[in-house]
């Protein structure tokens, strides 16, 4: 058993004399009524309170730093994930002006599709083709007035003869 | 104990490094006298503790910025007082059950010698308590019991000194009544 709740003397019905009067007429019997503070207090109660409250303090102080967080998380993520949502479906392809970027793209579909169908052979040999190219042999027509001056110029008949 | 000023304690309750040595002697020197009014108001010790922490929980997260217009003892005993009548009418709501029923259930400890060590007529007298309307209660406990001002009274109930009058002044006519009709079924 604990100790009594009051140390100090009998608080009842106050000092002021005119309030005990009225009691006494009023509630004779309630007035009668003497004794010690009735109420025990559980052992080491009053030692033990201050600790239990700072620790619940603590404990809702812990709580609130953490929901606080968990709060700013889940309203952050959820926005975060919008927007980049919104990013993710409202970027555009970078754009270009140069017509060669537009034109190769065009070219290069149509020749692509004609490859379809050929040999390897046929690839290859087109591939050799492509590498021996020279502005000759771009355009080998030559007309009768060049093929003469050329043959002038650098052909020695006898040796073309012995080639022969 | 050494008793502390109202400025010492806020003093050092609002330095970060001191605030918890300062709510300690704060509680220290305050819970005896609160636990007697709880006490009386629900009776039973576990809801007396239960009412008096979230007392001393509150209070601790409102000293930040209490004002000191008026006594920490006065400002915490308001507390207590709201905190008792929250508790009983949480009991009402949740139990689903009349206000006597929840004064009879809380009544039920001041059978237990542990807990109570009044005699007859005491323990007649806190039944006769516990039958008053919670608001009733408190106004007689501060005035019967305790011997407070009315004006204090009026401060911590926010109540007018002439209602407390007439409100108190109905609680002891009751509490006579109920006690006097016990002593006529069962003289002790």
């Amino acid at each position: 058993m604990g100790p009594d709740l009051h140390s100090t003397p009998d608080f009842r019905r106050g000092d002021d004399d005119a309030e005990r009067a009225q009691l006494e007429r009023l509630a004779p019997s309630l007035f009668a009524i003497q004794g010690d503070e009735p109420f025990n207090v559980p052992e080491h109660f009053f030692d033990r309170l201050p600790h239990e409250v700072q620790a619940k303090v603590l404990d809702q102080e812990r709580k609130t730093l953490a929901f606080g967080w968990l709060w700013r998380i889940a309203i952050a993520a959820p926005v975060a994930a919008v927007l980049f949502g919104a990013w993710w479906f409202t970027r555009s392809t970078p754009a270009t002006n140069d017509p060669a970027a537009i034109t190769s793209d065009a070219e290069t579909i149509p020749a692509i599709s004609d490859l379809e169908g050929l040999e390897e052979d046929d690839l290859l040999f087109a591939v050799a083709l492509d590498n021996d190219r020279s502005p000759e042999a771009a355009d080998p027509e030559l007309t009768d007035e060049e093929l003469l001056d050329y043959l002038d110029q650098n052909a020695d008949l006898n040796e073309l003869i012995s080639e022969l | 104990m050494t008793e502390h000023t109202d400025k010492e304690l806020l003093a050092l309750f609002r330095d970060e490094r001191s605030r918890n040595y300062a709510f300690n002697l704060l509680m220290r020197q305050h819970q005896q006298r609160l636990y007697g009014f709880v006490r009386r108001m629900v009776s039973d010790p576990d809801d007396a503790k239960d009412v008096l922490q979230n007392t001393f929980i509150k209070a601790w997260h409102g000293l930040e910025t209490f004002r000191e217009d008026s006594q920490l003892y006065s400002w915490l005993y308001r507390i207590a007082h709201n905190e008792s009548i929250n508790h009983l009418n949480k009991m009402n709501r949740v139990l689903f059950v009349s206000s006597d029923t929840v004064a009879e259930r809380l009544c039920g400890t001041l059978d237990d010698s542990e807990h109570f060590s009044g005699d007859a007529i005491q323990q007649k007298l806190q039944r006769a308590v516990m039958k008053l309307p919670t608001k009733q209660r408190a106004v007689f406990i501060m005035k019967y019991f305790e011997a407070k001002k009315y004006t204090e009274i009026s401060a911590i109930t926010g109540t007018s000194i002439g209602a407390l009058k007439a409100t108190y002044h109905i609680a002891v006519k009751k509490i006579e009544v109920w006690v006097v009709a016990d002593q006529t079924k069962s003289p002790t």
